[in-house]
């Protein structure tokens, strides 16, 4: 009898440790959020000014966030370059598409600064209009678990503010977290 | 009225052989280059055509859901621009995107007649057999949402789940009736046998495959047998879409394909591979290792003659 009791407080134990584990990820992105509020602004700004000379997105393909990758996109053409393997490719295309390289310097520091994985923008439909929103990720919960298939933060950037009933099922359900009128978070398997 | 659609297959399958046969045997020259271009110029006026006879306000009692505007808008947009052509945001519909860019490039009068048929009639006769979609996704098609451009793009909804929901390899085994969401899952999905069995039976093309869903092809120089493949025919090639945007942040990464890109160059940078494929509506360069290229590749499936 005791030791059932003892084998039923351990499994309360674990999944007590197991729930506190899921809250702790869920504020994750909050934290961060606020934490780098200024820098993610600043971030995005620089990212707008440069996408709108030529879309591309940019992140890191390491845990170290040492090498850059960068895929510019014209209407035709998609260059994914890297600084591991391509740096002189990606060189030659940065000059070839002016970007201006003060402003992308600036990028990708203040993305290694807060430890941004990916920055990318993606196109969605609302009553066949076209919109677009921002995506930032970062931090993979796989560094604390290897277990745990990969899951990634990812943070989105909307243009104006959304009331869809689909939106509000989403944010019930709990797939999307509102942290402001315009800044939402989700957990995803992919950070780009 | 038999015999004229004999006769049109026949045009059509004649037509077909041309192009194929000077993409393979001419395509050395610029003068064949030209005629190439011109007989894809000369489809498409064809493919064009046709479009210039469809009612552009009644809608298909066929498919339900379709918006006659965005589906013939989506359709003159496929027939002019082949590349842009791609499966939607959060979809497994990359094998059935790879192959109608190729059959939208070489035969978009092809793709039209067919397309055309199934909005009309509900069905369509292909090379080797009719088509009938099931009333599940004849009443799906237009109705997807969050995938994406898909969202507004009819016809190539309409004509995804009607590739879907004809071809089934072992897959979709377990997930045979469609189901609202069953594009993002098991039912869409295809095997390497499937996607090749859906080259031969829809475009009618004759195809050469080396590899499988599990074990790489055996080729020493994959590099080279890649070369000399583009040289005789059309390559598409099955391939792991992870290795293709590599990244250090997974300890784990399942060694099995999971996406379809149509291989349009090979060039050697030193020790590295400058590789041009066709991947989600764009053409995409980027440079990779000899060991990568082997390590992602599959399946190569080169699409030589009829």
């Amino acid at each position: 009898m005791r030791n059932y009791c003892i084998y039923l407080l351990s499994l309360m134990l674990i999944a007590l440790i197991i729930s506190c584990s899921g809250s702790k990820k869920n504020r994750k992105s909050v934290t961060y959020y606020n934490d780098n509020k200024t820098a993610i602004l600043e971030l995005r700004n620089l990212y707008d000014s440069l996408y709108s000379q030529q879309p591309f997105s940019v992140g890191f393909t390491d845990n170290t966030y040492t090498y850059y990758v960068m895929e510019i996109t014209t209407d035709t053409v998609r260059y994914i370059y890297n600084t591991e393997k391509s740096e002189q490719q990606l060189y030659h295309a940065i000059e070839r598409f002016h970007y201006d390289t003060t402003q992308l310097r600036k990028l990708a520091t203040k993305m290694k600064e807060i430890k941004c994985l990916w920055l990318d923008k993606a196109s969605f439909y609302l009553n066949e209009i076209k919109d677009t929103v921002t995506f930032l990720s970062f931090r993979s919960v796989t560094i604390e678990n290897p277990f745990v298939e990969n899951k990634y933060y990812v943070l989105l950037f909307i243009r104006r503010p959304i009331d869809t009933p689909l939106l509000r099922s989403k944010v019930k359900k709990g797939d999307l977290v509102k942290l402001d009128e315009l800044v939402y978070f989700t957990i995803g398997n992919r950070f780009r | 009225m038999h015999w004229c659609k004999h006769f049109v297959h026949y045009y059509l399958i004649t037509q077909f052989v041309l192009s194929i046969a000077s993409i393979n045997c001419l395509a050395q020259d610029d003068r064949s280059v030209k005629r190439i271009d011109s007989i894809i110029k000369a489809a498409q006026g064809r493919a064009l055509a046709m479009l210039a006879n469809i009612d552009t306000v009644c809608p298909s009692p066929y498919w339900p859901n379709i918006k006659p505007s965005l589906f013939l808008a989506n359709l003159r947009k496929n027939i002019l621009y082949p590349t842009k052509i791609n499966q939607g945001k959060a979809t497994n519909f990359c094998g059935y995107a790879a192959f109608t860019h190729i059959l939208l490039k070489y035969q978009p009068d092809t793709y039209t007649r067919i397309i055309i048929s199934f909005y009309k009639t509900g069905k369509a006769d292909l090379y080797r057999r009719t088509v009938k979609p099931s009333l599940r996704v004849r009443d799906a098609a237009g109705t997807l949402k969050r995938k994406g451009e898909l969202d507004v793009l009819h016809a190539d909804q309409l004509w995804f789940l009607t590739m879907a929901d004809t071809y089934k390899g072992y897959l979709n085994i377990f997930d045979h009736k469609y189901q609202p969401g069953d594009e993002n899952t098991f039912w869409a999905a295809t095997n390497y046998g499937k996607f090749n069995r859906m080259l031969r039976e829809f475009g009618d093309y004759k195809v050469k495959k080396v590899g499988s869903d599990m074990i790489r092809p055996w080729k020493k120089d994959l590099f080279g047998y890649l070369a000399q493949q583009l040289d005789s025919g059309i390559v598409m090639m099955y391939i792991n879409s992870k290795l293709t945007h590599p990244t250090k942040h997974s300890f784990f990464r399942l060694p099995a394909p999971t996406h379809f890109v149509v291989l349009y160059n090979l060039y050697r940078e030193g020790d590295l591979i400058q590789i041009q494929y066709w991947d989600y509506g764009l053409r995409t360069e980027q440079i990779i290792t000899k060991k990568r290229l082997k390590k992602m590749t599959f399946g190569i499936s080169t699409i030589t003659k009829k």
